[in-house]
C-alpha cells in the first residue's frame, strides 16, 4: 500500500480569465511513495519541486488534483481538519530550523506532541534523541548549538510525533558539506531504524543519491 | 443493560470495522473520538504490518539460503577438487590451461556464492552485526593490506592517506572488513593499468568517514543510485569480471552496522566511494535492511506503524 499518493497534482499561477499567461508550477504529478521508502525529488530551481513539497504537505492547496496520506484524501479535509491532520500525520524539515529560540533542545523536540496535548513515548523519544546524538544537549538552548546540531534537533521533533511521513526540503542548504553529510546520514540511518517514509527535496545530486529511489521534476513534471 | 452512550456505540462500530478490515479515520477534530481513531488506525497498521513482515522474512530465509548454500556449494567444490586433481596429472600445456581455467572460474563462482549466502543471512536477520567501538584507521589498513596483492598484479598503486590519532566508531571488524575490501576491490577491477586507489579517512562529529578514490573510468551520473543495486553491471563493464554482488554486500554490511555509504564519481577521471561509520556506540543490534528487489528497499524494523 503507498503511504503517500497524488493524481494528477496541478497548481497553476495567474488570475483566470486575465490575459495573463498562466504558471504551470506542477503540472499533472502522478507519484507513489509506499511506506519506508525514502524518496528524492530533485530538479533545478523553478521547476516545480518546492510547490510539490507544499502539496504534499497540505501547506497549500492545489488548482487540481489530490494527496492522499494514507489513503486519506487530505485536500477533502476543511482547513481546521488538515491542520490537526498535518501536525499529527507528518513532518517537516526545512533548510531553517525553526526551533523555538526560549526552548531548550528537549521542549523543542517535544512541542508538536504538547501541541496535540498528545502523551509523548519516553522511551521513544530518548531513542530518537541518543540516535541524533543530542543526548547531551537535552537542556541546550538553540543558539548554543552548531547550524547541524540544530538540524539534529529540527529531525528528532518531526520524528518524535511519528508521523506517517516526513517532507525534508534541502535540510542541508545552510551546512556545510561536513554538517551536512552528517545531517543527511542521520536522517538516513533514522528514517531506516525507525521505518520512517521520507520525502526529500533537494538540488543536490550527491545528497540525492542517498535515497531509496530518485525523482526528477522538471518544468511541473515528473521525468524519468 | 445501558449500553454506554454515543461514544461506546462508535467505538463498537470502528472495532466492527476493524474486524471487517475496512477502517477508516473519519474525524479530524480535536476530539476525544478522533484521537482514539487515529491510534486505532496506527494500531491496526502496525498489526497489519507485522504479519506481512513475518512472512516475507520466512520465505526469503527459506528460498535463499537453502538453495543457494546447500544445492549449490557442495558441486562446486567438487569442481575445484577435480581440476585441482586434473592439474595434477601428466597433461600438456594447451590441457594444463585449460584445466587452469576450470580452477579460476570454479573459485570465482565460488566467491559468488559465499557473497550470495552472506547478503542472505544478512537480509534474514541469521547473521547480526556487532558493532563495538574500534579504530577505523586498523578497518583501513587491514584492508588494504589484503588488496595490495591484486593492485599489484594490475601495477596500481594502493595508498593509504591517514591523519594522527585514532578514529573511533562503532562497527563490526570483521564484516566492515569484508564490506572495505569489496569496495576496494571493485576500484581496482575498474581502475586501468598504472593508475591509483587511494584510501583515506577522516572524522565528522557524528560520523567517521572512509573514502576510497580511484583513477579509473567513473560512473555516469545516471548510474550512481544503481551501483548498490544487487547484480547491476554498467553496461560498458560487461565484459569485465565482476558479480555485481560485492558493492551491495558492502552497502548491507555497512547498514547493518549503523551507517551508510555513497559514491561520487567523475566520467573518465575516476571515483570517490564513502562508508560512514556511526560513532554513536549502540548496544541494540540492528538488523541489515531487508530489499525487496535491487534498487527498492524496505525497512526490516519498524517499531509501530506510522499512521
Amino acid at each position: 500500500m503507498s503511504i503517500l499518493r497524488t493524481t494528477d497534482l496541478k497548481k497553476h499561477y495567474g488570475s483566470p480569465g486575465s490575459d495573463a499567461v498562466s504558471v504551470r508550477a506542477l503540472d499533472g504529478v502522478d507519484l507513489a511513495v509506499e511506506r519506508g521508502e525514502f524518496v528524492s525529488v530533485v530538479g533545478s530551481s523553478g521547476s516545480g519541486k518546492s510547490t510539490l513539497l507544499h502539496l504534499l504537505g497540505g501547506l497549500d492547496r492545489p488548482t487540481a488534483g489530490q494527496v492522499e496520506i494514507g489513503g486519506q484524501p487530505i485536500f477533502a479535509m476543511r482547513d481546521d481538519e488538515l491542520t490537526i491532520f498535518r501536525r499529527r500525520h507528518i513532518g517537516f524539515v526545512f533548510q531553517s530550523y525553526n526551533l523555538v529560540p526560549v526552548l531548550t533542545v528537549e521542549e523543542n523536540i517535544l512541542l508538536p506532541l504538547e501541541l496535540d496535548r498528545a502523551r509523548p513515548d519516553g522511551p521513544f523519544v530518548d531513542q530518537v534523541i541518543a540516535m541524533l546524538g543530542l543526548s547531551n544537549r537535552r537542556r541546550s538552548l538553540p543558539d548554543q548549538l552548531s547550524g547541524g546540531q540544530q538540524q539534529r534537533v529540527a529531525i528528532a521533533r518531526a520524528l518524535a510525533a511519528k508521523p506517517a511521513i516526513i517532507l525534508a526540503d534541502e535540510p542541508t542548504g545552510n551546512l556545510d558539506s561536513r554538517g551536512g553529510m552528517d545531517v543527511m546520514g542521520l536522517l538516513k540511518i533514522s528514517g531506516e531504524r525507525f521505518g520512517q517514509t521520507i520525502v526529500l527535496i533537494t538540488h543536490n545530486p550527491e545528497i540525492a543519491q542517498l535515497a531509496d529511489r530518485t525523482i526528477r521534476i522538471e518544468d511541473g513534471r515528473i521525468v524519468l | 443493560m445501558r449500553t454506554g452512550g454515543k461514544l461506546a456505540q462508535r467505538l463498537d462500530a470502528m472495532l466492527d470495522d476493524a474486524l471487517a478490515g475496512r477502517f477508516r479515520v473519519e474525524d479530524y477534530d480535536e476530539s476525544l473520538l478522533s484521537k482514539i481513531e487515529s491510534k486505532m488506525a496506527k494500531l491496526l497498521d502496525a498489526a497489519d504490518l507485522r504479519q506481512t513482515r513475518i512472512e516475507d522474512e520466512q520465505r526469503r530465509v527459506h528460498s535463499l539460503i537453502s538453495d543457494i548454500s546447500h544445492q549449490t556449494r557442495t558441486p562446486l567444490a567438487n569442481v575445484s577438487l577435480y581440476a585441482q586433481l586434473l592439474l595434477e596429472q601428466d597433461l600438456d600445456e594447451p590441457q594444463a590451461g585449460l584445466a587452469a581455467q576450470i580452477l579460476a572460474n570454479a573459485d570465482k563462482l565460488g566467491f559468488l556464492v559465499q557473497s550470495l549466502v552472506n547478503t542472505s543471512r544478512l537480509e534474514s536477520g541469521l547473521i547480526r552485526m556487532a558493532p563495538r567501538p574500534a579504530d577505523a584507521r586498523e578497518l583501513v589498513r587491514a584492508a588494504v593490506a589484503g588488496c595490495l596483492a591484486d593492485a599489484a598484479s594490475k601495477d596500481i598503486r594502493l595508498a593509504i592517506a591517514l591523519g594522527d590519532g585514532p578514529l573511533l566508531a562503532s562497527f563490526d571488524p570483521r564484516w566492515c572488513g569484508e564490506a572495505l575490501v569489496n569496495i576496494i576491490d571493485n576500484a581496482i577491477k575498474y581502475t586501468p593499468q598504472g593508475g591509483q586507489v587511494t584510501v583515506g579517512a577522516e572524522s565528522y562529529e557524528m560520523f567517521v568517514r572512509i573514502d576510497v578514490s580511484d583513477t579509473g573510468r567513473g560512473i555516469r551520473e545516471a548510474d550512481l543510485p544503481k551501483v548498490f543495486g544487487r547484480f547491476w553491471r554498467a553496461e560498458e563493464s560487461a565484459d569485465d569480471p565482476g558479480s555485481g554482488v560485492g558493492l551491495y554486500l558492502a552497502r548491507q554490511i555497512i547498514i547493518g552496522c549503523g551507517g551508510y555509504i555513497k559514491a561520487q564519481s567523475e566520467p573518465g577521471l575516476g571515483s570517490v566511494f564513502s562508508v560512514f561509520l556511526s560513532k554513536m556506540k549502540d548496544d541494540r543490534k540492528i538488523p541489515a535492511r531487508t530489499v525487496v528487489q535491487a534498487g527498492r528497499a524496505n525497512t526490516s524494523q519498524r517499531p509501530e506503524g506510522p499512521l
